[in-house]
Parts: C-alpha cells; sequence; structure tokens
C-alpha cells in the first residue's frame, strides 16, 4: 500500500485530533499543548497542501495524485484543499481567545473537521464525498452548541437540521448518479446517460439541496445566526469552508451531469439567486448590529456567488471559483477582528460601541480591513472574483445586472453607516477603556493581511487554478 | 456416540445451555443461601460461554443443518445472529449480576431465568417451523415475564410485568391463531412447504392468516401501531431486563419475523411491502416524536427501539438479509453500550433514571463524557459512527430499489433520531453538572469502553463483516 500525499493530506488533521487525546497535565497545560499541536499540525497539513500545487504533474482535471482508496488532488479540489487547510489555521489560532473551556476537545473536533472536510473534496467517490461532507456536521455541530454565544443551541439546531435537511434532498440524487456510474466515481459521470423524467427530479433535488447549504432565500435563516452566535473558529470553519462545499459539489458532480437542464433554467435560476443577493442587501440595510449586518452581507455575497455558478458560462465559473476563495478569506479576517472587537466590549461591559478608531486605532483599522474586503472593494481579492461574475450575468441579463449591482450599492450603504458611527463616531469619555490589539494578534492579522493583499495583487496563481478546473 | 453427537451438532449448544441452566438451579438450590447466587451465575456463564464456543466450531454449509428436517435449522443466518446474542446475554447477565448485587438482592433465579430465555431465543432463531419457532418464542418469554417483575416488592415492576404478560399473551394468541388458518389453508407447518406450495387460490386466507402473525411478531417487538407497552415495560422492568429486551429479546423476535417473511411468504413480498413500508416509516415517526419528550432514559430507549425496528422493517421491504445483519449487528453494539450508560448513572447508592442526571457530565469528567458522546454518535446514526453505515446503505438501495419518497421519509426519521441523541450530547457539555456520577463498576465500564470503541472503528470492519452477511444472506429464502 502507498501512502500518497493526498492520504497524508487528509489524514494528518486525524492523526493529530487522537493525539491530542493524549495530552496529559493539569488544565492550563492540556490547553495549551493542544493548541500547540493543533497549529503545528494545521501549519503541516498546509505545507503540504501547497507542496501538492508543486507537485510535478499537469493538473487537467485528471486525478493524478492518488492514493489507494480513491482519494486524490486535481485541480478542483487543489483550490478547496487549500482553502480549508489554510483557514483552518487562524481558527486554530483564536482558540486561545475565544475558547474559554474543554480546549483540549475543542481543538480535537476543529482537527476532525477538517479532515472530513478535506477528505470531502479529495475524494474521487461520489458516496464517499457525501459521507465525509455530512461527517463534518457532526463536530461543527457540537462546536456551536457547546461553545457558542447567547441562542447557540437553537443556531446549532438550525444549521444542522438546515443542513442535513439539504442532505436528504442531495442523496438519493447522489445515490442514483453513483449506481448510474456503475464505479462511483466522479470521473465517469460524464459518460452516463439520463432520461428526461430522470433529469427532472434529479435536478430538483439537487437544486433543494443547493438552497438548504449554500443557502438561498428562503433557506437562509441559519447563516446569519451561525456567523453570529458560534465561536469564532467555528464560524471560520462554518461561513469561510464549510458553506463553500456545495460549490464544489455542484462543479464537480452537478454541470457534468446535467449542464444542459441547467442551461434551461439557468434564468429561473439565476432570477433566485440575484433575488437572494437583493434580499440579504436590502436586509442588512435594516440591521443596526454589527454580526448582523455581517451576516446578512454574508447572505448577499452568497447570491453572488450562485449568480456566477449559475450563469454557466466558463468565465462565470471562473470567477465563482475565484470568489469562493476570496470570500472565504475575507470573512475569516472578518470574523477575527470582529471576535477580538466583541470580546473587548463584553469584558468592559460595552454595548453599543462607537467610536472605535479612537478607542483602539489598530482593532479598529483591522476591523474596517475585514468590512471593506467583505465588500468586495477594489482592489481587494474578492473584487476580482465579483467582476467576473458581474461580467458573466451582465452577458446573459441585463436586469439581473442591474439588481445585482444595486445589492452591492445597498451593501456599501448599510455598511458606511456602520462605519460613521461604529469606527468614526465620538469616543465615549470611559475610565477603563480595554487595551487594543496583544503582539500576537498584530502579528496573526499582518501575516494573514500579507497574505491576502498579494493574492489581491497577484490573484493569477488562484486564477491559473480556476483556469484547469474549469477548461481542463 | 460419535454419530450421535455429528447428528446432535446443530442443537448442541442450545442443550448445553438448557443442560447448564437445568444444573444452575440444582447446584443454587443445594448450596448454602450465601453462595447460592454466585454457583447459580457462574454455571450460566459457563453455559452460555460452552455456547458459543460449540457454535464457533460447527461447519455450516450454505444450505444449512437440520435436525428433524426441517423443524430445527442451523443456517449461517442463524448462526451469526446466535453468535450476537450469546455474547449480548453474557452481557446483560453480567449487568444483572452487578445490579443484584448493588440493590443487595438475594435471590439466585435471575442467572437461570436468563438461560432458559436465551434457550428459547436460539430456538427461535433457528425454528424451521411455525411449532419450533412457537416453542421458542413462548421459551424466551415466560422467563422474561418473571425477570420483569424481578422486584416483585416494587410498584412499576410489577405493573411492566402485569403489562408484559398481557402483551405476551396477546401476541402469541394472534400468532397462533394465523398459523392456525395456515395450516388449514395448506395442511403444513414447515417453512420449506409451505414455501413450495400452491399459493395462488387460497391467497385471501392465507394474508388474513399471515396479518395475524405479523400482528402477533410486530407486537413482541415494539413496532408502531404495536407499540404502546413498550415505554411503560421497558421503564418498569429492572435496568438488566431492559438492557436484555434492547439486545437480544428484539433481535430474537426480528430474526425469526424475517425468516417467515423470506422463507415460506417470499413469493408474497408484493402485497407485504406496502404494509411493511406504512409500519417502518410510522415507527420511526412515533419513535422519533416520542423520544423528544422523554425525561426518563429508559423510556426514551424504548422509543429508540421503536424507532429501530423502523429502519429494520424498512430493510425487510428490500428482502437484503445481508444489510439486515448489518443493521441488527451496529444495534446491538450500540444498545449494549447505551444500557451499560443507563448502569451507570448512579448518584450515591441511587441508580437514577432522569435523563437530567447527564447534564454536564461531558464537562465534570471529560473521558467519560466522550465515550458517552461516542455510543450516542453511534446510536444517532451520524458518520461515522457505527449506526451510520447499515442507515446509508438502506437510503441508498431504498432509492436506487425505485422508492425515492419513502428513502426521503427513512431519511427525515433519521433526522429526529439524530435530534434527539445530539440534544443528549450537547446538554452533557453546555451545562454544568448538579450532580456527581459515582464510578461505573467494572462490567458497565468495560462494555461502554468497548462499545465506544466499536462505534469508531467499525467501519474498519465492515469488509470482512459484509463477506460474512453475504454468505449468511445465501443460506435464507
Amino acid at each position: 500500500m502507498t501512502f500518497s500525499l493526498p492520504s497524508a493530506v487528509v489524514f494528518l488533521p486525524l492523526v493529530g485530533a487522537l493525539f491530542i487525546l493524549f495530552v496529559r497535565g493539569d488544565d492550563h497545560i492540556v490547553s495549551k499543548n493542544s493548541r500547540h499541536v493543533s497549529l503545528l499540525i494545521t501549519a503541516c497539513v498546509f505545507v503540504l497542501s501547497l507542496s501538492a500545487v508543486l507537485w510535478p504533474a499537469d493538473m487537467s482535471g485528471t486525478y493524478l495524485m492518488r492514493s489507494e482508496w480513491r482519494i486524490g488532488i486535481d485541480a478542483l479540489s487543489m483550490i478547496f484543499v487549500l482553502l480549508i487547510s489554510f483557514l483552518t489555521i487562524p481558527a486554530v489560532c483564536v482558540v486561545r481567545r475565544h475558547v474559554p473551556f474543554c480546549v483540549r476537545e475543542f481543538c480535537f473536533l476543529i482537527l476532525t473537521a477538517e479532515s472530513f472536510m478535506l477528505a470531502a473534496v479529495c475524494s474521487e467517490s461520489i458516496l464517499r464525498f457525501f459521507m465525509f461532507w455530512e461527517a463534518s456536521v457532526v463536530p461543527l455541530f457540537l462546536m456551536v452548541a457547546i461553545w457558542g454565544v447567547e441562542k447557540r443551541i437553537f443556531t446549532a439546531y438550525k444549521f444542522c437540521f438546515s443542513d442535513l435537511l439539504g442532505a436528504v434532498f442531495l442523496a438519493p440524487a447522489l445515490f442514483v448518479l453513483s449506481q448510474k456510474t456503475g464505479s462511483g466515481n466522479f470521473a465517469d459521470l460524464a459518460h452516463i446517460s439520463l432520461d428526461r423524467t430522470q433529469e427532472t427530479a434529479l435536478f430538483l433535488c439537487l437544486i433543494a439541496a443547493f438552497a438548504f447549504k449554500a443557502p438561498l432565500f428562503p433557506f437562509h435563516a441559519w447563516l446569519s445566526d451561525a456567523q453570529a452566535e458560534a465561536p469564532v473558529p467555528t464560524g471560520i470553519l462554518l461561513c469561510g469552508i464549510f458553506s463553500k462545499l456545495v460549490f464544489y459539489a455542484f462543479l464537480r458532480l452537478a454541470f457534468p451531469v446535467l449542464g444542459p437542464t441547467f442551461e434551461r433554467a439557468a434564468p429561473i435560476l439565476l432570477t433566485w439567486a440575484v433575488f437572494s443577493a437583493a434580499y440579504g442587501a436590502l436586509i442588512t440595510l435594516k440591521q443596526t448590529e454589527i454580526k448582523k449586518i455581517a451576516g446578512f452581507a454574508h447572505l448577499a455575497q452568497v447570491g453572488f456567488l450562485a449568480s456566477g455558478l449559475f450563469c454557466l458560462t466558463p468565465n462565470a465559473l471562473k470567477g465563482t471559483l475565484f470568489l469562493c476563495v476570496a470570500q472565504g478569506a475575507a470573512i475569516t479576517a472578518y470574523l477575527m477582528s470582529s471576535g477580538s472587537l466583541y470580546e473587548r466590549f463584553w469584558a468592559a461591559g460595552i454595548r453599543n460601541p462607537t467610536g472605535l478608531m479612537r478607542l483602539f486605532p489598530y482593532l479598529g483599522a483591522t476591523f474596517f480591513l475585514a468590512c471593506l474586503a467583505i465588500l468586495a472593494v477594489p482592489p481587494l481579492m474578492p473584487f476580482t472574483g465579483q467582476l467576473l461574475i458581474f461580467n458573466a450575468v451582465f452577458v446573459r441579463s441585463g436586469t439581473a445586472a442591474f439588481f445585482l449591482l444595486l445589492s452591492v450599492v445597498l451593501l456599501y450603504a448599510s455598511f458606511f453607516k456602520l462605519f460613521t458611527r461604529l469606527l468614526f463616531g465620538e469616543a465615549p469619555e470611559r475610565s477603563l477603556v480595554p487595551a487594543d490589539m496583544s503582539w500576537r494578534e498584530k502579528t496573526a492579522a499582518v501575516v494573514f493581511g500579507a497574505f491576502f493583499l498579494v493574492l489581491s495583487m497577484v490573484p493569477d496563481w488562484v486564477f491559473g487554478l480556476a483556469q484547469k478546473a474549469i477548461f481542463g | 456416540m460419535q454419530e450421535i453427537i455429528q447428528e446432535l451438532m446443530p442443537i448442541l449448544p442450545e442443550m448445553l445451555l438448557l443442560t447448564t441452566t437445568v444444573f444452575s438451579l440444582i447446584a443454587a438450590v443445594y448450596a448454602p443461601s450465601s453462595k447460592a447466587k454466585r454457583r447459580a451465575d457462574n454455571w450460566i456463564y459457563a453455559g452460555l460461554i460452552s455456547a458459543f464456543i460449540i457454535l464457533c466450531s460447527v461447519k455450516v454449509p450454505e444450505q444449512g443443518l437440520f435436525i428433524e428436517t426441517p423443524s430445527f435449522v442451523l443456517d449461517r443466518y442463524a448462526v451469526w445472529l446466535k453468535k450476537l446474542v450469546l455474547p449480548g446475554a453474557l452481557v446483560c447477565l453480567a449487568f444483572g449480576s452487578d445490579w443484584l448485587k448493588y440493590k443487595k438482592y438475594s435471590r439466585f433465579e435471575f442467572a437461570p431465568l436468563v438461560g432458559f430465555s436465551v434457550t428459547g431465543m436460539m430456538l427461535t432463531i433457528s425454528g424451521g417451523t411455525f411449532l419450533m419457532q412457537f416453542l421458542g418464542l413462548e421459551m424466551m418469554y415466560f422467563p422474561l415475564l418473571f425477570l420483569t417483575a424481578y422486584k416483585r416488592l416494587g410498584e412499576r415492576s410489577t405493573e411492566a410485568g402485569t403489562k408484559y404478560a398481557v402483551m405476551v399473551f396477546l401476541s402469541s394468541g394472534l400468532y397462533l391463531f394465523g398459523v392456525s388458518v395456515i395450516y388449514a389453508c395448506l395442511g403444513t407447518m414447515d417453512f420449506s412447504k409451505i414455501a413450495a406450495a400452491e399459493k395462488t387460490e387460497i391467497m385471501p386466507a392465507l394474508l388474513w392468516g399471515l396479518s395475524f402473525i405479523a400482528a402477533g411478531l410486530l407486537l413482541k417487538i415494539g413496532a408502531a401501531p404495536f407499540h404502546s407497552w413498550a415505554a411503560d415495560v421497558y421503564e418498569g422492568a429492572p435496568s438488566p431486563v431492559t438492557a436484555l429486551f434492547m439486545t437480544v429479546v428484539r433481535l430474537s423476535v426480528i430474526a425469526a419475523f424475517v425468516r417467515i417473511v423470506l422463507e415460506p411468504f417470499g413469493s408474497l413480498m408484493f402485497y407485504w411491502k406496502p404494509f411493511l413500508m406504512g409500519i417502518s416509516v410510522l415507527s420511526l415517526g412515533i419513535g422519533g416524536f416520542e423520544a423528544l419528550v422523554q425525561e426518563n432514559i429508559k423510556r426514551l430507549a424504548a422509543y429508540t427501539v421503536i424507532g429501530l425496528n423502523g429502519f429494520s422493517l424498512a430493510v425487510l421491504i428490500l428482502g437484503k438479509v445481508d444489510l439486515l445483519l448489518l443493521f441488527l449487528t451496529a444495534d446491538l453494539i450500540s444498545a449494549a453500550g447505551f444500557s451499560a450508560i443507563i448502569l451507570s448513572l448512579r448518584i450515591g447508592d441511587e441508580l437514577s433514571e432522569k435523563i437530567s442526571v447527564l447534564k454536564g457530565q461531558g464537562r465534570a469528567k471529560p473521558a467519560r463524557g466522550a465515550l458517552f458522546s461516542l455510543i450516542f454518535l453511534g446510536m444517532s446514526g451520524a458518520p461515522p459512527f457505527v449506526g451510520f453505515w447499515a442507515r446509508f446503505q438502506l437510503f441508498k438501495e431504498t432509492t436506487l430499489a425505485g422508492h425515492p419518497l419513502f428513502a426521503v421519509l427513512l431519511m427525515l426519521g433519521e433526522l429526529l433520531v439524530m435530534y434527539v441523541y445530539f440534544r443528549l450530547i450537547r446538554q452533557m457539555y453546555t451545562i454544568s453538572a448538579k450532580e456527581e456520577l459515582s464510578f461505573a463498576p467494572a462490567p458497565m465500564k468495560a462494555v461502554i469502553l468497548f462499545s465506544a470503541f466499536l462505534s469508531v472503528f467499525f467501519f474498519a470492519a465492515l469488509g470482512p463483516l459484509g463477506t460474512i452477511f453475504q454468505s449468511a444472506a445465501l443460506g435464507l429464502g
């Protein structure tokens, strides 16, 4: 049996998770060692993923790096492997500040979730992809339910069962597709034939699953809550990574099989996606709390992604893939900075903060930049993806493009309203002002920011992968 | 002598267990009262272990071994189920011994009653005629009646015993009536002859008889809508007896039901399907929804079992014996772990049955909390734990068999079950513990550890188990 690179990428977090269980000592030592081991493991996984890009094989859409157990990495899965392995690092970094108890268990769950998600995107088998994807729901649910804030339990159930309802629709479709291929592999999907009834049934199942899992209006309720109520590391995994896997699923299995059906339904689907984006943006305008604003802004962003996906042109799909990565990184930056802000407010008993730039200049600036990233302000990374999607939507339908543009304007408006009060408003006179960013936070912000800016300035690297993933 | 042993080999485990059970009674009666219980227990342990060893040493051909053709059948299907029943009973007996010590009961009858009941279970599994199956069922259920009411001065236990007695007699009556109708129609009670008989002309009468048999057996396993006795009996019975119900009793009756459905009446599956589909969905729905509102862990166990019955019946519709065996094996592993949890909820000198006792236990004792969580995850069927694999296969096979709507209903039922167990896990970690649990005794600790381990690593055994189950499936039907 050969133990290939994809296997190492997939199983290393699981090995780390098991290792953490054997860490001994008093609570403080166990927490510290668990965090350090997790960080080391996630860093190693990321390095391994990067080395997979540099592998001397041309990644032309086939599984060149594969192991005996049908786990392999091609260009499409590479993008998601990098996304998962990269974003898990900040998730582990923020555990120290945001997880007050049972740190070892939390780290165990993070690594398990990472391993399952990596296994899902590396799986060549349709059913294994589904199994690993759904398996990752369990650790995420536990993390939200146990370590979340305020309405954590309700949120955890809402997330878990919205996702599993999506799975209820997805599962029959995958069973049929897997059987039709004979081998059960993604690679054979292109050769199967379906009659009209089967096509329609599969299409409906896949769209229902997408609506729950992405999510789109009116199945979106879990997303904003999960972003607000989950602990910051889980928020990163959930909103930055997990909710993007549905786009992977669609690119991997829906379009190769049901391309013509999706093409026929494209106008309706595009309208739905644009409506979802506009709805998210409109609701954002009404919100006054930071958490809620970001939550609904994320819904609007999912609408953009879905618009790109349903345009079905190669450039739009490329833009969607790019925006998936960029948005995942932007949300991570946002969750990290807003998490730090909230932690300070609560510690100081501040409920309605104003004038943050004066209170915490460094943290305020970081938060400001993260918000700009979510808004996809040029020249930040998400802008490039959004531009490609706009272009594709405009070619398909001018009206849809208009409403999509309107959503962007509404999002800008709601965020600028927030900035004037929260960031640049009058700072109240307080005797007790919490400290600004610690050196750890500053280092994390600088490293993450540098990475983000480099990718914003030189998007070709991700584009190259997206190009190979879409065009083969 | 050699020939006689060879001829009796298929039934030797049952004979041995029965003999040791009788000896356990004699040994206990003639022993000083302080040693009676231990002697009886030891005899039954010895009987169960030696029966298991003999069972493992029997070479069973694909078509099976027969005694008094075809009254007693030992095919690979029966062998595997007995291999599950014997260790399952051993575990329950260990629970019982510990429970009797904990409750300071000095009576010795517990172990012999378990011995008789297990012999009945094994006969039920191997019954090749309605007569043998009925004898097995009665031999299994009579001792269980006494075991249910073992705390004879306890109100709940005697009430449970009475309810259980009513259920057992009613179900046996229904079963017998059904068998009589079939005998009147076909003139035989042998499964093989019934399978070969021409049934077209007498179909209405056959279906009439069959529906009575099904009602009798479904009442015994507690599938909805025949489930009303289950929660009360599970709650009132002593906890080790509840463990028996959850694990081996249910398994034996399902095994008998499967044999009837697939062997003599396999050709009537067309008529069975809608009936079984309805019962399956109803069991899952009622089991899931009722489990949501329970505060007593034994009642929760009862409703979970009702839900699990729904899954087992759904597998039966597909006629996939290998999948059913996978289901029953996985269920047994999780149910044994769950029973051990029930028996380890001890606060001081009290054995608590309240679900609320679990609150905060994950935070109070992380290792124990993790083991409990793994067992609950196995019960819930969340991927990739023990309960998941069979259910995943079931959803897949049901969809591919052309029943996507039924598959979706099953999946929704699965969501309910998951919700119930996720809630238990959440309670263990989100709230601080009010009461401290005592240390679990050795048998419970061992079973919890073993069950949690299997819950995680069951997937590694799927390959070899698949081969065994497929070969077991060949012998049936």
